[in-house]
């Protein structure tokens, strides 16, 4: 175990001049360093908590995983309420805060440009679920095992016909909310663990302007009662960490 | 102005999907160390799959797995069966051979 310092990132901030009151990763302090007229949201942590080394080791463990993952939503989702927050991706560290500060300088063009897209505006989830797969119904006694996959294949072509029509839908239900949003995507399904909450169809992020945010609510409970309040999840406000970027 | 840090109930999958997935790299600079997960995140994507409706529910679901389990069937006997058979007619017919590695194959399978 080294005393060995490091400066941990949780996101880019404009203006600076804001304070977060609390504690981050490892229970540390949360500051900003700033340089210009951006800041950046900064907690210590030993050089040990993100070594290379031991870090295949520490992803194995989803306790570990759950508590940095989550003490790092929350620093960043603090900065989004108090500014224009650009989030940086978990396990981002620098040496020193004067490192942290020259990183500032580099980046502020491409940051000024992404600050002025993501200004007042917010991210939403919205997540569609279609028909969970059927269980297979119990078998009688008698009945044969290539009878019983014969008849289980079956069921489950059923079901993905039934699941093909509400992702048809569930496009139909994006397209309609990107069009209240500033931006949009369509990220990667989750396989949300078979037979419980039923297939993800939909995984949108909406980066929504503020004075929009109820317009789109109410869209989104629209799809609620089209497509059974169970089946259509929103999550949010987040920062912006689908919609940030820091292209040159 | 203080923002104080609150805690969030978003589902874990949910905030790993952003923290690990999203949010912005800096790449190549000499100045920033990020950490190497995009190997590591494969496992986390597996893992997370299921573990916040798993841990809603206080259970294992794959023992509630209707896919896996149907009826009163024991699945875990019939598997236990299965496995022995299968481990017979391998020995029978391959003789000398060895047996194919089972966790790379199911780990490809994922």
């Amino acid at each position: 175990v080294s005393d060995e310092q490091r400066s941990y990132l949780y996101a880019l901030v404009r203006p600076a001049e804001i304070t977060i009151d609390g504690t981050g990763i490892d229970a540390a302090p949360v500051r900003i360093v700033s340089a210009h007229d951006i800041g950046a949201v900064v907690s210590t942590v030993s050089a040990d908590t993100f070594d290379p080394a031991l870090m295949e080791e520490r992803m194995a463990d989803l306790q570990w995983v759950e508590a940095v993952a989550r003490a790092h939503d929350d620093v960043v989702n603090a900065a989004a309420r108090a500014a224009t927050t650009i989030p940086l991706r978990l396990g981002t560290t620098s040496d020193n805060d004067d490192m942290v500060r020259e990183l500032i300088t580099d980046l502020a063009p491409a940051a000024r440009r992404s600050f002025d897209r993501l200004q007042g505006r917010a991210e939403y989830g919205v997540q569609v679920f279609g028909p969970a797969r059927r269980p297979a119904a119990a078998t009688a006694q008698s009945e044969g095992g290539a009878a019983f996959l014969r008849r289980r294949r079956a069921e489950l072509q059923q079901d993905e016909v039934e699941r093909a029509a509400v992702a048809e839908q569930a496009t139909t239900a994006f397209e309609s909310l990107a069009r209240l949003a500033a931006d949009s995507r369509r990220n990667p399904l989750r396989d949300v663990g078979p037979g419980v909450a039923g297939t993800m169809l939909l995984n949108g992020a909406f980066l929504v302007e503020q004075s929009a945010v109820a317009t789109f609510r109410a869209a989104v409970d629209e799809l609620a009662s089209a497509f059974g309040a169970e089946r259509v999840v929103i999550t949010g406000p987040w920062a912006p960490y689908s919609f940030a970027d820091l292209a040159p | 102005v203080t923002n104080p840090i609150a805690k969030r109930d978003a589902t874990l999958a949910d905030v790993l999907e952003r923290v690990l997935d999203k949010g912005i790299v800096i790449a190549g600079d000499i100045r920033i160390n990020l950490l190497e997960i995009e190997l590591l995140t494969i496992r986390i994507r597996l893992l997370v799959a299921s573990v916040d409706k798993a841990r809603e529910m206080g259970i294992d679901w794959w023992e509630h797995d209707p896919t896996l389990s149907a009826g009163d069937r024991d699945l875990a006997q019939e598997n236990r069966q299965l496995r022995q058979r299968l481990a017979e007619l391998e020995s029978a017919r391959n003789n000398g051979h060895e047996a194919p590695a089972e966790v790379e194959r199911e780990e490809e399978s994922q």
